[in-house]
């Protein structure tokens, strides 16, 4: 492989020293192919002018944060701009941001001023859809006797697609520093342009695909070196403080050996493991473990609550819905500062003339902890809102005061006190911050315009977050597997899968399970199935459709699907949230990997995806069809 | 590239078998025949082919259905493959014809597609279908042969110039219980073997069947012959459902104590038609069931096979699938 100037490197350690001390080295060259996001819902958008404003409806998982972007596309200010993003057919991170084709029609319609609909096909979603950043490397592991992993080298060359894109390459340095904990590394990457389609973010960017190829890596040193595979693990995770990247930030918590012990406790780890190496017939069994990790502490963003006058809590939210409904999820959070009840609140959100505030997009596996800290904030203004507003009225200090049932009242005489809509009519009264005619001075341009548009109306709650941030934020996951190898076949039948989800406090368990669940099956799909391959003579997009870019179907996964969640708080989320969605794909992926592997004797390829023809050749000694680095093969 | 929506075209809906026949003899080669459109469908709104004019056979009750005759059975064309898959008769006397049927694309598909348009579907090479003019397309080569070409999940065995492999499912299972296709036309009805309704490149690359323009398929008669034979199939696809296969195979035995008394067997997707394995048959009539008869059975079926640079692991997949089945029908 060659290995020039890298664009960007970082080392921590004595890497040399370090190597020099290991009693096992692997030096390998890795393959991590791309696979498109196979978002349900294309990319369309809809788009006309009215008033001078430019109205869109766009497919996107962000509400608030695509606007000023969007708008600069268009070529007019943010306060132009309607966005309307009530629904959202599925992203995985390629409609995180602003992107050219909800530009597109506002432009087309203000040239010949009617209404513009551009609807983007199944086939064309495959190439300007975008698709994962593919992987080509060479990785340097070197490990202790005991299994502990003390030196990583690692290079990284990013397929890029023909324009820039998104930095996976960094993200992977980033995984293997924190996952593995080695006490020396070095991270080179070169992102390399390509004549081949869009790529993009996509679920665990650079994150999961690091995984998926050093994770393997593990199982052979566990081999090798005589070690349970879930000891290794145990042995080199992280752990709450834990320190990440180049900068060595300290996570704020971490629970990767709590998530490995509990999975492994679910999935029986030990009796699943004593029933591989026997061969029964043209079959055998394999298991695998995974774990995965995505940094996930945006903050910064703002909250808006309303409590209007007839007593109801609004809660305006501008993070998007790509699909999970965290939109509600994290709203319940205010909720739950004011205690009210759930039937006394109104999202509002979906569109931004419904006056949302300035909050984070829904990627990167952030929204439910930086939408727990906007909630919490506007919801904690509105509270001491309401407490003072009572201790005008009824006298005494605001700390005097408590809610409850969608009440105001004194501490030890509930009967003093008046009802949510008396003190938001109160509110209006008294005018200035109590009713948004006077608002903070941090709040961002986008925040201040809702909540004066909103002035008057009611009690507003409004909030810049600078809760307390300490250290990097990460969601960590375990996942479990077992295979069923058919021999004669090379295909595998998943028996069984067990996830668990490092994701700090659990607010909405079936929502959690769904994504462990969908995260795990879209693993399975990277790990063994997808592909997004051209014909490179002539250019030609092979992959144009379902069937033949090949998610996985109800068919390739396995009928019981198992969860659980460590559910321990992260200390910075004012409820305990942080992170979910990306590393449950990253861990399940590698589950999978590691767990063909196993019931092939044993590490086997440097590559993902692992396809059924990659194994038979394998198992018949027949030369691979792919050339050693090479990518898009089938 | 897909354009989501359908074309322009005269739409014909016949509601008796002599009303197609006439129409199909008026419009020739302008007259698509369309049994669910689940394959059409793909062509037509793609614009990879146009038609002026589309002949929905939907309409005529006397296509349908599965009928006993003579110990065997008649089904007509129009019948669906998830009746197929259902029908009792058919999945007591000859279950390799149900389990085939029930391993087509998805439960969807099953629901709508029928056996004339599963067993006269068009080629599935990924290049032809996107459009390029290549030989099947009536051009001056192949795309899918070339040292570059993405061919993995093309042909193995009796290619000429074109190394599409047969897609259909029905097909091999047809094909091993020999039988045999009623094709009517204005000129009257033809009786067309299965195993030589499918045609080879090297005889018509641009055709799959037989069928000439204006000939309709009414039905497929499966004789006596293999009813309540052991049976087994199985493909190999990627995926579990919604998937083509990477190797397929359609075997019918008869057995007597330890000894094979008869056997057909046929493979799917690794020719440009239903494979019938006549060397591996040979190998086995008369013979003991055991693994040495199936080793040799096995490779009787790759003799002469010819991988392309993506598709070796076709012949370990073929080999393996013929020792399967006599191990386990
Ligand atoms: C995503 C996808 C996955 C698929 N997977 C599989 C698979 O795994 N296995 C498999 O076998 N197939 C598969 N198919 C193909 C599909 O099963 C067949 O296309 C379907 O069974 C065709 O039936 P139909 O009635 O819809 O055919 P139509 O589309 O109506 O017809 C198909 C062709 O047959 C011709 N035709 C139809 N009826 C007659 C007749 N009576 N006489 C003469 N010509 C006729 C039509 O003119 C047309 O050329 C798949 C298709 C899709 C779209
Ligand atoms: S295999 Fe046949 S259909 Fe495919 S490109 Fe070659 S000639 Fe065309």
């Amino acid at each position: 492989m060659p290995m020039g100037e890298p664009a960007q490197e970082w080392t921590y350690g004595d890497l040399d020293a370090t190597f020099a001390k290991c009693k096992v080295v692997y030096d390998d060259t890795f393959v991590h192919g791309s696979n498109s996001h196979h978002s349900m819902e294309p990319r369309s958008a809809l788009a006309h002018w009215q008033n001078g404003k430019c109205i869109v409806y766009v497919s996107s998982q962000s509400q608030s944060f695509i606007v000023p972007p969007l708008a600069q596309m268009i070529g007019i200010p943010p306060s132009d701009l309607v966005v309307i993003a009530e629904y959202c057919g599925g992203g995985f991170g390629s409609k995180g941001n602003a992107y050219p084709i909800q530009a597109l029609p506002a432009l087309m319609s203000k040239k010949i001023n009617r209404p513009v609909l551009l609807r983007i096909s199944r086939a064309e979603e495959y190439y300007n859809g975008s698709a994962r950043h593919g992987f080509q490397g060479r990785v340097k592991l070197g490990f202790a006797e005991n299994g502990k992993l003390l030196a990583a080298d690692l290079y990284v060359v990013q397929e890029n697609g023909a324009y820039n894109s998104f930095w996976d390459f960094r993200n992977a340095g980033d995984a293997l520093a924190m996952v593995y904990q080695p006490e020396a590394m070095r991270w080179r990457g070169v992102p390399v342009h390509a004549n081949s389609p869009l790529r993009s973010a996509q679920r665990g960017p650079g994150y999961n695909q690091l995984v998926h190829i050093i994770e393997p890596l593990i199982d052979r040193a566990a081999h090798q070196l005589g070690i349970d595979r879930v000891a290794i693990r145990l042995l080199n995770d992280p752990v709450t403080g834990s320190p990440g990247g180049v900068k060595r930030t300290p996570t704020t918590s971490c629970y990767l050996k709590e998530a490995i012990r509990c999975g492994a406790k679910e999935f029986d780890w030990e009796n699943k493991l004593a029933m591989c190496g026997q061969r029964k017939g043209s079959k055998g069994y394999g298991v695998g473990v995974g774990q995965a990790y995505h940094p996930a502490g945006f903050n910064g963003f703002d909250g808006l609550v309303r409590i209007a006058p007839d007593g109801k809590l609004h809660i305006h939210t501008g993070v998007g819905n790509l699909g999970t409904f965290s939109h509600s999820g994290t709203s319940r959070i205010a909720a739950e500062v004011l205690k009210i009840d759930w039937a006394d609140c109104v999202v509002v959100r979906g569109d931004s003339r419904k006056h949302l505030p300035w909050n984070i997009g829904q990627f990167g596996s952030n929204t439910s902890f930086t939408m727990a800290r906007t909630n919490f904030v506007a919801a904690t203004d509105a509270l001491n809102k309401l407490k003072e507003i009572a201790a005008q009225q009824f006298g005494g200090k605001p700390e005097d005061y408590d809610v409850d049932g969608k009440r105001v009242f004194r501490r030890g005489s509930p009967g003093t006190g008046m009802t949510y809509g008396q003190a938001a009519q109160r509110a209006i009264a008294l005018g200035g911050k109590f009713d948004g005619h006077q608002l903070p001075e941090d709040i961002n341009p986008m925040t201040r315009d809702s909540a004066t548009a909103l002035a008057g109306s009611g009690l507003i709650g409004v909030a810049k977050d600078k809760l307390k941030v300490g250290g990097e934020t990460a969601a960590f996951a375990a996942a479990f597997v077992m295979v069923e190898l058919d021999y004669e076949t090379g295909k595998y039948t998943i028996l069984d899968f067990v996830g668990v989800a490092d994701c700090g406090t659990v607010i909405h368990p079936a929502g959690l399970q769904t994504q462990i669940k969908s995260g795990g099956i879209q693993g399975f799909g990277v790990a063994g199935l997808e592909r997004i391959i051209y014909d490179p003579q002539n250019g030609l997009p092979h992959s144009i459709g379902f069937y033949q870019a090949r998610p996985p179907t109800y068919g390739d996964i396995p009928l019981n699907m198992r969860t659980c969640a460590v559910d321990l708080p992260d200390p910075t989320s004012p409820m305990g949230t942080k992170g979910i969605g990306e590393p449950l794909l990253g861990s399940a992926a590698s589950a999978l990997l590691c767990a063909i592997s196993n019931a092939m004797g044993g590490h086997v390829f440097n590559r993902t995806p692992v396809t059924s023809d990659m194994i038979l050749n394998k198992l018949y000694n027949i030369p691979q069809a792919h050339g050693p680095l090479q990518t898009n093969c089938q | 590239m897909l354009k989501d929506m359908m074309p322009h075209f005269d739409l014909y809906q016949p509601n008796t078998l002599d009303a197609a026949v006439d129409l199909a003899g008026r419009l020739g080669t302008d007259g698509w025949l369309l049994g669910a459109g689940q394959d059409s469908y793909d062509w037509l709104k793609n614009r990879t082919k146009r038609t002026p004019a589309v002949i929905e056979l939907a309409g005529i009750e006397a296509l349908k259905g599965v009928r006993e005759v003579d110990g065997g059975l008649e089904i007509g064309a129009l019948t669906t493959l998830t009746e197929i898959e259902e029908h009792p008769v058919v999945r007591e006397r000859f279950r390799v014809l149900s389990l085939a049927a029930g391993r087509v694309a998805s439960p969807q598909i099953r629901n709508a597609g029928t056996l004339g348009g599963n067993l006269c579907q068009d080629a599935r090479c990924w290049y032809y279908r996107y459009g390029v003019d290549c030989y099947r397309a009536g051009g001056n080569m192949c795309y899918a042969d070339t040292p570059e070409g993405m061919n993995r999940e093309h042909a193995i065995l009796g290619a000429s110039r074109c190394v599409a492999v047969s897609p259909s499912d029905t097909a091999t299972a047809v094909v091993a219980l020999e039988g045999v296709m009623v094709i009517r036309s204005t000129k009257g009805e033809r009786l067309v073997p299965a195993a030589d309704f499918f045609v080879q490149p090297a005889i018509n690359i641009q055709r799959m069947t037989v069928l000439e323009p204006g000939e309709i398929l009414v039905a497929v008669r499966i004789p006596a012959k293999w009813s309540g034979a052991s049976y087994y199939f199985e493909k190999i696809a990627d995926r579990a459902a919604w998937d083509f296969a990477l190797v397929s195979i359609a075997a019918v035995f008869v057995f007597e104590g330890d000894l094979i008394k008869d056997a057909s067997m046929v493979c799917g997707a690794v020719a440009c038609v239903p494979w019938v394995l006549k060397g591996s048959q040979d190998e086995l009539r008369g013979q003991p069931r055991t693994a040495e008869t199936s080793d040799k059975a096995a490779w009787a079926a790759v003799v002469g096979a010819k991988p392309l640079h993506y598709n070796h692991f076709k012949l370990p997949l073929m080999e393996n699938l013929v020792r399967r089945a006599i191990r386990e029908a």
